[in-house]
């Protein structure tokens, strides 16, 4: 009986050692960084959701066919003809500079949008906070003081009306961050 | 969680059983002289990790004094290393430990045996720096690619204090000398963290959950009792 106590309190012993090791996968639920959510709002009729028609939306600095890809919950987002009211786009976690090409009504085929439909580039200006989260997400970053400039060339946005910063401070994606009118 | 509770509760179950078979045994005229002394050595497991584990080092002393017949003083002073490396983070902790209490062995030996089964309580400190090596900043796009970030500074002077239950046994090999295995339970009783950053191993605690203060471990020694003198069991 001592004998065979012994060695099940060993492999007990051992088990308990390697039983603990993985419980470290970082769940959806958890809040990381967030993405700027952006609605878009009709210019004639303010309180109107408004869906732009064929939509896409690159960074500037990455390749022209490069359209943002967002993967999570419910599947891939591509923006690309991209045509609902609203969206929500990643901002850089290691910039405090984040600039975006809007192209609206990107024609079919066009794997570049630069070819066709009207283009408006967006900069997204911020500050970062880092904040750690647990052992499996690590640390996310918040953007406090959001700041945006639409550049459209020399004569102007060449769609975007108006651009409003609703909540300056990126926290979560629990509400919309920037209102388009067009 | 449950797994350790489940755990030690057999163990528990089990060694009642013992306890209660050695009961009914017959009882003997004479008259045997039990060893009181102090008990010496090392845990084996944490040398064996270190060549191991890649990601760990440690070494651990142990001790006891038998101060009445079935109780004894207890303490365990260690050093660890412990890097933790997860899909995202990857930390670096380093430190000393001690841990006081007492055990009380509820296994009646037979004839001039010296085996034990015992439960114990701890009382742990821990005094360590931590690093934090790489993390990366989570985010659920990719567009941007992953940021993945080094950082090198170490925090220095963290402590944490924990209670801890134990159960184990000790069989006497050769005269004098002992093999000892023991599961511990742990709850952290208090702690210091590093600003914005959270403890994820605690020397002598081990590694620790984001969700619950505790914790588990357990302890596999060979030790050398000084007998100091003899005294008759009753």
């Amino acid at each position: 009986m001592k004998q065979h106590n012994y060695y099940f309190l060993l492999i007990l012993a051992l088990l308990v050692s390697i039983g603990c090791q993985r419980d470290d996968i970082c769940a959806e639920s958890i809040e990381t960084t967030p993405l700027l959510i952006i609605r878009f709002y009709d210019i004639e009729e303010p309180d109107e959701l408004k869906a732009p028609q064929n939509l896409s939306i690159r960074s500037v600095d990455s390749n022209s066919t490069d359209f943002v890809v967002n993967t999570g919950s419910g599947g891939a987002i591509s923006y690309y003809r991209f045509s609902r009211d609203s969206i929500a786009i990643p901002l850089k976690t290691n910039n405090d500079l984040t600039e975006y090409v809007f192209t609206l009504n990107t024609a079919q085929g066009d794997s570049t949008a630069t070819n066709s439909g009207t283009r408006d580039t967006i900069s997204f200006t911020y500050g970062r906070e880092e904040e750690y989260i647990n052992r499996a997400c690590a640390y996310k970053i918040s953007y406090v003081g959001l700041k945006q400039a639409v550049n459209g060339g020399e004569d102007g946005p060449n769609w975007i009306e108006d651009i409003q910063i609703e909540e300056p401070n990126v926290e979560d994606q629990n509400q919309a961050h920037v209102s388009i009118f067009f | 969680m449950f797994r350790y509770f489940s755990s030690l509760f057999l163990i528990l179950l089990l060694s009642f059983s013992v306890s209660a078979q050695q009961q009914i045994t017959v009882k003997d005229t004479l008259r045997y002289n039990e060893n009181y002394g102090i008990r010496v050595g090392i845990d084996l497991s944490k040398p064996l990790r270190t060549l191991l584990d890649d990601n760990y080092s440690g070494v651990e002393l142990v001790g006891d004094y038998r101060i009445y017949k079935n109780y004894y003083l207890a303490a365990e002073v260690g050093t660890e290393k412990i890097t933790f490396e997860g899909d995202n983070i990857e930390t670096f902790t380093n430190g000393s430990y001690i841990k006081l209490g007492g055990d009380y062995n509820a296994y009646e030996n037979w004839l001039d045996m010296q085996n034990a089964i015992f439960v114990g309580v701890r009382y742990g400190f821990a005094t360590f720096s931590k690093t934090l090596d790489e993390y990366r900043i989570y985010t659920s796009s990719n567009y941007f690619g992953p940021d993945i970030r080094e950082d090198n500074t170490e925090t220095t002077g963290l402590t944490a204090s924990w209670a801890e239950v134990m159960i184990g046994i000790k069989v006497e090999l050769f005269k004098n000398l002992f093999l000892s295995a023991n599961v511990q339970l742990k709850r952290r009783i208090g702690q210091n963290s590093p600003t914005n950053f959270d403890n994820l191993a605690i020397p002598g605690f081990g590694r620790t959950y984001d969700s619950s203060e505790f914790g588990a471990g357990f302890g596999y020694s060979i030790s050398y009792l000084i007998p100091f003198y003899k005294k008759a069991r009753n």
